[in-house]
């Protein structure tokens, strides 16, 4: 882990200086402000605020906007208005994935966000796919996009913005004005809380950010990633590689009932298959290596993608990719050295789902 | 702009607090609550028994014994009808230019699992008080009752009528009680609105206001009690059952509400909140209060009277209006009843728990929220002196899309061919295969009839060249006409029921309302305008136009979507019409079909139905058109035959029913379309005239002289007759 | 166990969550293959994109096809197919998640 790297976020001068910093793809971002049990925490019991540093934001305008989103996305935009967002898998013809985008709808096209880090395959893929028949604007410099998570996060909304949009409707998006700054709302989110997410430009997100670090517990890249995989929302760069779509169990982020879309062949290949799946795991003390084995009786069953330490669960979870007829919660398999069993999603129970907005 | 004064002149009303007007006010002051557990047996069925029951003798005694026979819908609205009647002190009102604006949001069981036309209920009040003027029958779910007051205004303002008793009734139905428990929507005890908000009980009763103009009411002596200042409409696009959480559909219908009646949120006494008691509803509509009243909203009285009667879904709107009415004249705003004193304590704001408050009021606002996603707002005030005013401006409406979805052809291509070829389709469904018109996840909680009036939306407004932005969108209006609302969900619902009340298919149940396609056209296209639902049977669609057309004139919207749409037996279809004032379609170069040049309505009490049409005819000068489009000619309306034959016996003739079959409202909205497509394309079938047949006949396509009026007739035989003139831009 | 008994201990639970994908597909109607849905993914607002009517819906499926009556169940019952398959299926073993509540 290294902190002499130039960090990309343009906030980086009001994080304070317990920051650690990491390369997560092309960006240096924070991985932690503080302790990662005080940052997770805030994610499931309070709120805490992300500085998404490093998401790429790419817009596809032009007449044509529409059309090619509808090619390139797995899931269906044709539909999607300025005031909804969606998050969709985005795929090359063989069915492996570029990405997974957050599509924002716009008045006059749509707005991608991408994976932390992984702008540029994004970018280079958008322009391979479309960049004859539309406009495709890359504004991740100018733009920044922070995001709010956790069970009241509605009440740091209703606080620091607007009490009416905490209470939208999940995936909807709002152009608003937050002290005379543009700023674009969504509720969206990804650990299964409450979530939101503000873009604003880089000036304004520098008051949002000072302004919500006194209302929320900044949080970092890792506890973002350890509260996504406890609910089992895809983390591209950890489960992606080397398998596809159906592999990952990420079928729900393509649609394939769609009349056509880059990859779309190669998804209805993979479910016609028996491929192996993914399955949540927990138990061990050590956090193993993806690649580890996966063996029953020392009989190899499959091997594991990632794993984390969990601290809701307080011992080791991961996802394994399994054999086709072993891919099923409630058996124990061994990891390593290490009994584990297999779990049903979510893998923590979100206290969102149970904490109303009042 | 000061439009003329419109006055309330007369209440009556009938519901669980009291029997008539007064019985009703002395329970609201005293803090009696009129709910009980419910009598009837089949209710054991239940977990949660509670609620507004009216007792029979309560009907009964206020009824000559020959109408004890007659439905309880019918017995309910007759009894408050009346008592609104005696209290306006109305004397010689001219049936012809005496109206009625009834709210409704269930069908009327006719036995054996059949349901009475929507507006039967209507008819029999009519013919009863002599109520011979335009006649409507409005069904926004629980909005209805003071969307009815609303439409009142705009019929006196349009000068179709001198008088229009508004109101709402609904009784308790078992079917309805099930479909509300299965949506865990009951409170198991009584309503607890704005304190406990466990849920609601169900109601039923009946409301009326007379409703006229303020100078008449003083010219013939009556005393004015409140003036009909302003309403507001507005759709949620949201939800098909759920209130849109943020409160952005409530707080656009209270500030229309207010812009309609030339007042701002500061002039605001008092509310007459919708309160269901359901977490939802009381969630939302105190988001409306803090977004409306900003820092005031904690000092603005807000209280439910559903907390002493229930809700009484489409009587709700009406029987508040009432205790509005009552509330301004008394001085007092009736308290919402079921506080404990920590819930009192503890309230953000000021709900007027459980004891009435003196309150001098000059400005009252009762509002509702519905299923569908329909909001209604009314503003009241106390009646001041005549006054000047101008008359409601002229505004040039012009037909600017079509969108007809039909077994026939789906598109105004696929049905302009196959009236070239003199294709017919009796019935039939649609064929939507391979189109989506919707998101997925929009589409599946849609039955057949909203997916047909989505599709047939989605492609009038192509057809209409309309884009619009946002902030457009935000002010589109839609008017849904159907006369019987989805007959798949309707039976899918009651069959569930039969089987096992406590199983009832919700989703369904959702569907069951009259506006919910009305109301899924809004979610699905975005649009948040002024919205309503009409049930005048065949006539539904040239009724549901008239409300277009007075949305624009009185300035409440630009573009408002006209959407008929039906099921029959073996048929389903839907037709929609772009409405649009001429200098917005101008500006932004559409090309109009046809400009709608005037209408006119009349309603039937008793015989007569010929001179009614003639009439309709001749008061629109449409005796020289160049094309009648007659709604039933070709199956069987004599009435209308006749009709055409005298006053206009060399016009040419033409009809959709004699292409597609009888398809109710469908009917009546392709009768427009095709006399626009007539006027601006020069394509119409031009089915026998003088030989009317049974059904669909051999349709033989003439060269039409060039069409540049068309008077296109609009009828519910027994109830409506409606006559509109389309001509060219 | 050995792997045999792991075999069919998972395809216990695969044919659980195969009835009930195959029950939510007719009952609300989806214009999907039921085995495109996957056993873990999200049900509500993302992933199937269910709402509060449609589990009233499936409440009422479930009991006529389980015979388990889940009305006053919370949220978290509909986690997943597979988590959803050991609430109608007693035989299944549970695999009941953590809460965060003091995870710090």
């Amino acid at each position: 882990m290294t902190q002499t790297e130039t960090p990309t976020s343009r906030l980086h001068a009001a994080y304070p200086e317990s920051t650690v910093y990491g390369a997560v793809g092309d960006a240096v971002v924070a991985l932690r402000f503080s302790e990662i049990e005080d940052e997770y925490d805030a994610i499931r019991n309070r709120s805490a605020v992300f500085d998404l540093a490093g998401t790429p934001l790419i817009e596809i305008s032009g007449s044509g906007a529409n059309d090619v989103a509808q090619r390139i996305l797995g899931r269906d935009v044709e539909f999607l208005t300025a005031e909804r967002c969606m998050t969709s898998l985005v795929l090359e013809t063989d069915g492996t994935v570029v990405d997974q985008v957050e599509v924002w709808g716009r008045e006059d096209g749509l707005l991608l966000a991408g994976s932390v880090g992984a702008g540029e395959r994004l970018l280079e893929h958008l322009r391979s796919e479309a960049a004859d028949r539309v406009t495709i604007t890359d504004r991740t410099g100018e733009l920044a996009l922070l995001a709010f998570e956790g069970p009241y996060a509605w009440g740091v909304v209703g606080r620091l913005i607007d009490g009416e949009l905490a209470a939208l409707p999940f995936e909807s998006i709002v152009d608003a004005t937050w002290e005379g700054e543009d700023i674009v709302f969504a509720r969206t989110g990804s650990t299964a809380e409450y979530g939101y997410k503000i873009l604003a430009s880089a000036e304004a997100a520098e008051k949002l950010w000072a302004r919500a670090t006194e209302e929320a517990t900044p949080a970092g890249y890792e506890a973002l990633e350890l509260a996504m995989l406890e609910v089992r929302q895809p983390i591209v760069r950890a489960e992606a590689t080397g398998a596809n779509v159906v592999e990952m169990g990420a079928g729900w982020l393509v649609d394939i009932t769609k009349d056509d879309f880059v990859g779309k062949d190669a998804v209805q290949a993979a479910f016609a298959a028996e491929t192996r799946r993914t399955i949540g795991f927990s138990g061990g003390s050590a956090v193993p290596e993806a690649g580890t084995e996966v063996t029953v009786d020392g009989e190899a069953v499959g091997e594991v993608v990632h794993a984390v330490h969990s601290l809701a669960l307080g011992t080791t979870l991961g996802l394994a990719r399994i054999a086709p007829d072993l891919a099923a919660a409630g058996l124990t398999l061994t990891v390593g050295d290490a009994e584990v069993r297999t779990l049903t999603s979510p893998y923590v129970t979100p206290k969102s789902w149970s904490t109303p907005i009042i | 702009m000061v439009l003329r004064p419109v006055v309330i002149t007369g209440v009556g009303v009938i519901c669980a607090a009291g029997r008539d007007a007064d019985e009703f006010w002395r329970s609201l002051v005293a803090g009696e609550s009129g709910i009980s557990a419910v009598r009837d047996e089949r209710f054991a069925a239940f977990e949660a028994r509670f609620a507004g029951q009216v007792p029979d003798a309560w009907i009964d005694d206020q009824l000559p014994v020959a109408e004890r026979e007659l439905d309880r819908t019918a017995k309910l609205a007759l009894v408050a009808a009346r008592q609104s009647v005696t209290h306006a002190g109305l004397g010689d009102t001219p049936a012809e230019r005496f109206g009625l604006v009834l709210g409704k949001c269930q069908a009327t069981p006719a036995g054996d699992g059949a349901y009475q036309p929507m507006h039967a209920t209507a008819d029999t009040v009519a013919a009863r008080i002599s109520a011979a003027g335009p006649r409507i029958l409005v069904s926004t779910a629980c909005a209805a009752g003071g969307n009815a007051v609303g439409l009142a205004r705009d019929k006196i303002l349009t000068g179709e009528a001198d008088v229009v008793l508004a109101g709402g009734v609904d009784p308790l139905l078992f079917g309805t009680y099930a479909g509300f428990a299965g949506l865990q929507a009951l409170s198991a005890g009584p309503c607890a609105p704005y304190s406990r908000s466990e849920g609601l009980n169900l109601g039923e009763g009946a409301a009326f206001v007379v409703v006229e103009p303020l100078d008449a009411a003083l010219a013939r002596g009556a005393q004015p009690l409140a003036e009909v200042a302003g309403y507001g409409l507005s759709a949620d696009a949201y939800h098909a059952t759920a209130p849109d959480p943020t409160g952005r559909g409530g707080t656009s219908a209270v500030r229309r509400a207010l812009v309609d009646a030339g007042l701002t949120a500061d002039d605001v006494d008092y509310v007459n909140g919708h309160g269901t008691g359901t977490p939802a509803n009381d969630a939302m509509e105190k988001k409306v209060m803090r977004t409306v009243f900003g820092e005031r909203a904690a000092s603005v009285p807000t209280s439910s009277i559903k907390s002493f009667i229930g809700h009484t879904l489409g009587a709700a709107g009406a029987v508040e209006a009432v205790a509005s009415v009552l509330a301004l004249r008394n001085g007092t705003a009736p308290p919402t009843i079921g506080f404990s004193d920590e819930d009192a304590a503890t309230a953000t704001l000021d709900f007027v728990p459980n004891a009435p408050r003196e309150l001098d009021m000059d400005v009252v606002v009762s509002n509702n929220y519905a299923f569908g996603g329909n909001n209604a707002s009314l503003v009241l005030r106390k009646p001041g002196p005549a006054r000047d005013f101008e008359p409601l401006p002229e505004a040039e409406v012009v037909v600017t899309g079509l969108g007809p979805v039909l077994g026939l052809g789906v598109g105004v291509d696929e049905l302009t061919a196959a009236l070239a070829e003199g294709r017919t389709a009796a019935g039939g469904h649609p064929s939507l295969e391979g189109r989506t018109f919707a998101p997925r996840s929009v589409w599946r909680h849609m039955n057949r009839l909203s997916r047909t009036a989505i599709a047939a939306s989605r492609l009038a407004w192509d057809d209409a060249g309309l884009k619009l932005g946002r902030a457009g969108l935000e002010n589109v209006g839609v008017v849904f006409a159907t006369a019987a609302g989805s007959i798949e969900s309707t039976a899918g619902f009651d069959e569930s029921v039969l089987a096992n009340p406590n199983k009832p298919a919700v989703l369904s149940f959702s569907n069951v309302v009259l506006n919910a396609t009305g109301g899924a056209v809004c979610q699905t296209l975005g649009l948040r305008g002024v919205t309503t639902t009409i049930c005048n049977g065949n006539a539904s669609a040239s009724v549901a136009l008239d409300c277009a057309v007075e949305a624009v004139r009185c300035g409440k919207a630009d573009v408002v979507l006209v959407v008929a749409a039906d099921e029959v037996a073996g048929g389903s279809g839907s037709v929609c019409l772009v409405v649009e004032s001429a200098a917005h379609s101008a500006a932004r170069g559409g090309v109009p079909y046809a400009r709608v040049r005037g209408s006119t309505h009349a309603s039937v009490i008793g015989a007569g139905e010929q001179q009614l049409i003639e009439h309709g005819i001749g008061a629109l000068n449409a005796r020289s058109a160049d094309l009648v489009v007659g709604s039933g000619a070709h199956v069987g309306d004599e009435s209308e035959r006749a009709a055409v034959t005298a006053t206009m016996p060399g016009a040419q003739l033409a009809g959709s029913a004699a292409v597609t079959g009888d398809l109710r409202s469908v009917t009546g909205a392709l009768d427009l379309a095709l006399g626009a497509l007539a006027i601006r394309d020069g394509a119409v079938p031009d089915a026998v005239r003088r030989e009317p047949a049974a059904g669909v006949g051999e349709v033989s396509v003439v060269g039409v002289a060039p069409v540049s009026t068309a008077v296109v007739l609009g009828s519910s035989p027994g109830s409506v007759r409606g006559a509109t003139l389309l001509g060219a831009v | 166990m050995t792997i045999d008994e792991l075999r069919a201990a998972a395809a216990a639970r695969q044919q659980t969550c195969s009835r009930i994908k195959k029950m939510i597909v007719s009952r609300l109607d989806l214009p999907i293959e039921p085995d495109w849905i996957t056993d873990d993914q999200p049900l509500f607002g993302r992933g199937l994109e269910l709402d509060s009517l449609d589990v009233l819906e499936l409440y009422v499926a479930i009991e006529a096809e389980f015979d388990v009556a889940l009305y006053d169940s919370d949220m978290s019952v509909f986690g997943s197919v597979s988590r959803l398959a050991e609430h109608v299926d007693p035989s299944l073993p549970k695999t009941e998640p953590a809460t965060a509540d003091g995870a710090a």
